[in-house]
């Protein structure tokens, strides 16, 4: 029998790659030039706006779509090639509710658990488990319909883990969910990532990318950038951002002397209330120069810290430079 | 190699185990599904009325015509089929109250029937309707020919009782007749020539008046017996043939000579004279002995069935009524089912899993049959012991046939699903579907009333093989027939595989 083509990453710890990955749909692309390069054990985040092909990235990943072109491998495989045994290994949790609203909390991680090949045995001992996890164990015995939203996703999320998937897809988990519950899911999240499993998770929450090991930003289904969450950061602010409030105003000639400083990379501005907002390339040698220029100025500083601007504010800004650069 | 069948199995389980526990959470869907089919038919047997229709009839009679006399007590015999309205003269009344369906039927009855009958015509008896089904057209062509037959034997059988009457004259003649041919012959075996003279003349006028006093009646029921097909040597016939003969062999005896010595010829003329006149006597008391129905209708047919039991006409109807609703049940599952996984997004997860096409489909297929099976053997339960309807045949290839029947029904309801966008789709296409069923299995329609192609379309739905099947197993109690069997299963069988790569399709990626 011929084996299939297999597109092995050169680094065997690299879960899921892609290539130019491009998928239309009558002849419209959703998605167009997705390079990824997921490693193992780690949390990926998927961030972008509603409608910028998120869900249509995780399909093409777990095999339910087909790329137009391009080239994807999931476990070493092109997941329209995947057998039996590299499907046992992938968990995916589909954005809406897809279990069934007439059994119950029970029933329907059964039924999941089922699908997966999971003997009565495992079945059980993974039930108790996953009830635990997602605090479902005291309405086990409920109607699916009769519980909560937020329980609805914690049952979705609990049978995506019945099988004990090494890869799980996860889109939108905390969508339409309230905070504190969002937070308990990123904390289940941390606990799977311990264990040793790959999570891909889509969120519109920009805020979530702080949890992840990896975040990629899609917009009008271009990938714009993959970078830790810190590295998103800097990248979307030219580096790093201090905060420096003076107890009186800062003078026109060292304002522009402080513009001049070497290890300032970004333009400086005031922000109010007699603080100044400046970008350098990295807080933690800039900072110590920083102090010793004011001593030289003799200039009486209240405070000076490194800021951290919001997931919000960073993926905005990087939507901004993006359509500078279309423009250009 | 076992793990993996042992995983198949798991995951067949699992659809089975789910559609299964889906079933049991909806008690209310679960007693419909049970009851309903069962009360349904408990309606319908309560319902039906094996009773003839009785037409309420109005006669239009001339003014002054005879017929107006007899009608009423004529009704009478009708009763059971025809209510007797009352008599207009006036045609237009009749019209109106026809129209206004204040009547069912209009019976105009000819002038002067004696007349037309006189003039060698038939005397007409029109009967006018207002249906417009064809099966009430029919049931009143029906009652119309039934009652002129009924007509027409009732006034044979007067003409025949007045032929006995005449009969009985007619032995006195005869009784005379043979007396003079008697005195005859004696007189000759004597020699007294001139006293045999005397008789032979006796003999040869009450011989002209035995023919002439023959009898119109008589006459008229020979000619009768004849055209209806009577036997050759029926009574009427015979005595008329008989009569006719001893006219011939007396006009050959002539006087006798007195001067003659030989009369042996003539001795032996008397002689058959005499036997054939006591065989004419013989003939007539025969003739008058015979019932007057017997003559009028020698003829009559009975009906007998060979089946064991007495069947009810709510029998007939009960194995194509439990196909349909078997059908229909197991069909609109099976077409609700795949559409509902598929809405919502259920499909998407099972494509991403390792279930494939065909273990989704077994799994569906066995949760669904066990269902149906399970309504099935409730159904039949209730009806046997409840309803009282036999099942003569052998209860194993009565289950083997409602289980090829749920089978096959299963498959069509699958296939409607892999072509239904929506749920309403999904129960649309299963109603029309029964819509077929209903007109195209034979269930108040015989397939022979079928063009051939259209029956073709017939021998693709389950229902009309299932209905055959079970038609003579429960109330024939034979043996179920091998080629329905196996062509009912054969099309469940194809219907599975192209379900099968239909939802393989449908579970690839797109």
């Amino acid at each position: 029998m011929q084996e299939p083509a297999i597109t092995q990453p050169t680094n065997p710890q690299l879960i899921i790659l892609t290539q130019n990955l491009r998928k239309e749909f009558d002849g419209t692309p959703v998605v167009q030039d997705v390079n990824l390069a997921v490693p193992q054990g780690k949390i990926f985040g998927f961030i972008g706006p509603s409608g910028c092909g998120k869900t249509t990235t995780v399909r093409l990943l777990v095999g339910t779509y087909q790329p137009t072109s391009g080239e994807v491998t999931v476990l070493g495989r092109q997941p329209r090639q995947f057998r039996r045994h590299e499907r046992e290994k992938i968990g995916y949790m589909p954005q809406q509710f897809v279990l069934y609203p007439d059994l119950t909390v029970r029933q329907n991680l059964n039924f999941a658990a089922s699908l997966y090949g999971l003997g009565w045995r495992e079945r059980r001992t993974h039930l108790r488990e996953m009830l635990d996890l997602v605090e479902l164990t005291e309405h086990r015995d409920k109607i699916a319909q009769n519980i909560s939203g937020g329980m609805q996703r914690r049952l979705s999320l609990a049978s995506t883990l019945m099988h004990k998937p090494s890869l799980l897809f996860l889109d939108e988990p905390t969508a339409g969910i309230d905070p504190v519950l969002r937070r308990k899911f990123w904390d289940y999240f941390r606990v799977l990532q311990k264990r040793g499993q790959t999570l891909f998770i889509t969120t519109q929450y920009v805020g979530e990318a702080a949890y992840c090991d990896y975040v990629g930003v899609m917009s009008r289904g271009r990938l714009l950038t993959v970078d830790s969450p810190e590295g998103l950061r800097r990248k979307a602010m030219g580096g790093d951002v201090i905060l420096m409030q003076l107890t009186g105003t800062l003078p026109m000639e060292k304002w522009f002397s402080l513009q001049e400083l070497p290890f300032i990379t970004g333009q400086v501005y005031p922000v109010g209330d007699n603080t100044w907002r400046m970008v350098v390339a990295d807080a933690s040698v800039a900072l110590p120069e920083l102090v010793a220029w004011t001593q030289s100025a003799h200039l009486e500083v209240v405070s000076m810290r490194e800021d951290q601007p919001s997931f919000d504010d960073v993926f905005l800004q990087l939507m901004q430079n993006e359509e500078e650069n279309s423009a250009q | 190699m076992l793990s993996n069948i042992l995983r198949a199995v798991t995951r067949i389980w699992a659809f089975i185990s789910k559609e299964g526990a889906e079933i049991l959470h909806q008690p209310r869907l679960l007693l419909t599904l049970i009851i309903g089919p069962f009360l349904i038919l408990l309606l319908f047997g309560l319902g039906y009325r094996d009773e003839p229709r009785v037409l309420r009839t109005l006669f239009v009679v001339p003014e002054g015509s005879p017929v107006e006399g007899w009608i009423e007590d004529y009704m009478s015999q009708f009763e059971d089929r025809l209510e007797f309205v009352g008599i207009t003269h006036d045609p237009q009344e009749a019209d109106r109250r026809l129209r206004a369906q204040d009547v069912d039927l209009v019976v105009v009855t000819p002038d002067d029937p004696e007349a037309e009958i006189n003039n060698n015509e038939q005397a007409v008896f029109t009967l006018y309707h207002y249906e417009i089904d064809p099966y009430e057209e029919a049931y009143v062509r029906v009652i119309g020919r039934a009652y002129t037959d009924e007509l027409n034997e009732e006034v044979l059988t007067l003409v025949a009782e007045q032929g006995k009457v005449e009969a009985e004259s007619l032995q006195e003649d005869t009784a005379l007749a043979l007396g003079s041919v008697s005195s005859m012959r004696q007189a000759i075996e004597q020699g007294d020539i001139a006293a045999a003279n005397s008789s032979r003349e006796e003999l040869q006028n009450s011989l002209a008046f035995l023919r002439l006093a023959t009898g119109s009646s008589l006459a008229f029921l020979g000619a009768i017996e004849q055209t209806t097909g009577a036997p050759v040597d029926s009574e009427a016939q015979l005595i008329l043939t008989q009569l006719t003969d001893l006219q011939t062999k007396i006009d050959t005896l002539n006087a006798l000579d007195l001067n003659a010595t030989d009369f042996s010829d003539e001795l032996a003329l008397a002689e058959e004279i005499e036997t054939e006149l006591t065989e004419v006597d013989t003939l007539l008391t025969n003739f008058r002995s015979v019932d007057s129905e017997v003559l009028v209708s020698p003829f009559r047919s009975e009906v007998v069935s060979v089946t064991t039991v007495i069947l009810q006409p709510i029998h007939f109807f009960v194995p194509a009524v439990i196909s349909l609703l078997l059908q229909h049940t197991a069909v609109t599952i099976a077409a609700l089912s795949l559409v509902r996984e598929r809405r919502s997004g259920a499909m998407e997860l099972f494509r991403a899993s390792p279930v494939s096409s065909f273990e989704t489909l077994t799994g569906k297929y066995i949760s669904h049959f066990f269902l149906t099976v399970l309504l099935a053997t409730i159904l039949t339960l209730l009806i046997v012991y409840l309803l009282k309807v036999p099942l003569l045949g052998d209860w194993w290839e009565y289950g083997l046939v409602i289980a090829a029947l749920i089978f096959t029904s299963l498959g069509i309801g699958f296939n409607l699903s892999l072509s239904a966008r929506t749920d309403s789709q999904a129960v649309q296409s299963s109603m029309v579907f029964l819509l077929t069923s209903i007109f195209f299995t034979g269930f108040f329609l015989a397939l022979y009333r079928f063009w051939w192609p259209v029956r073709l379309i017939s021998w693709l739905l389950p229902a009309t093989y299932s209905t055959t099947l079970l038609q003579n197993v429960m109330l024939r109690g034979q043996e179920m027939a091998l080629p329905l069997i196996l062509a009912l299963t054969g099309i469940g069988a194809l219907l599975f595989l192209l379900a099968w790569y239909r939802l393989k399709r449908m579970m690839a990626s797109e």
